[in-house]
């Protein structure tokens, strides 16, 4: 009985899980193809590309653990990812930011497809680990085995 | 026609018109003026390919190889100012008057060249 009352859950945890590693990944393929013709646009400090593949790097790091343990500490590492990296997409966009330390001014006035999509999947990604993070919060796990989708958790 | 790569910050001589009209398209424009001949701008990976020159009143074809979008924008008032999205194609008139009209990408202002009039 209680298995059955567990399986809607372990199966909305596998859909955070995987839709929040989808859009870290959809956003940082975007990022390292875009990379090369930013390092040009904005060279400055560590320049723009070099950060986008830092970007990809992290967002590639977060939905290998989110998938691979499912914890609360792996759905907040996809949603700092993703957070910060729309935060910083819409920061550029509206606001002319100038060259900060390491940071060149990012400032890019216009929307586009590719730029488009990635604020997309990344506010998706973001969503589904806050909404991942809630869950385990809420049942009070946090890497044992509900937190996997496995069996024997407990709902508290 | 040759093309010369990008050229850098450049100083302004010419006296830049009227901005001429733009007009877009998915494919090279055909319809400039053939007595002022035409000329090719291809702008990739964040930086323009630049003729030697184009005549006065020449129709310019912009072609935009990036994914991001481009301006093409005279940096003295008065001259041109197109947009060219991601994968497109914009058309314009080149200025009547001779001179060099330096450019820069309003979206991208690392980006800069010289278009030689003459």
């Amino acid at each position: 009985m209680n298995r059955t009352i567990l399986k809607p859950q372990a199966r909305s945890l596998w859909v955070l899980r995987i839709g929040g590693a989808a859009g870290l990944v959809v956003s940082a393929v975007v990022h390292v193809q875009l990379a090369p013709g930013y390092q040009q646009a904005a060279p400055g400090g560590l320049g723009q590309g070099t950060l986008f593949l830092i970007q990809a790097g992290a967002a590639g790091l977060a939905a290998g653990f989110v998938l691979l343990k499912g914890s609360r500490a792996a759905f907040a590492a996809v949603a700092v990812v993703a957070l910060s990296s729309l935060v910083a997409v819409i920061l550029y966009r509206y606001v002319h930011v100038p060259a900060l330390g390491p940071l060149p001014s990012m400032y890019e006035p216009v929307w586009y497809a590719a730029k488009t999509i990635t604020a997309v999947a990344e506010a998706a990604a973001g969503g589904l680990a806050i909404a991942g993070y809630a869950l385990l919060h809420k049942t009070g796990s946090g890497s044992g085995p509900a937190a996997r989708g496995g069996r024997g958790a407990s709902t508290a | 026609m040759s093309l010369v790569a990008i050229t850098g910050c450049a100083t302004q001589e010419g006296g830049p018109s009227a901005p001429p009209p733009a007009t877009s398209s998915s494919a090279p424009s055909a319809d400039g003026s053939a007595s002022a001949g035409e000329a090719v701008i291809t702008i990739r990976g964040f930086a323009y390919d630049v003729p030697a020159s184009v005549k006065p009143g020449a129709m310019v074809t912009v072609t935009n190889a990036d994914s991001a979008p481009h301006t093409l924008t005279a940096t003295a008032k008065g001259g041109f100012d197109v947009e060219v999205p991601g994968g497109g194609t914009v058309s314009f008139q080149a200025p009547d008057t001779p001179g060099e009209y330096g450019i820069t990408c309003s979206f991208h202002p690392q980006m800069t060249g010289t278009l030689v009039v003459k």
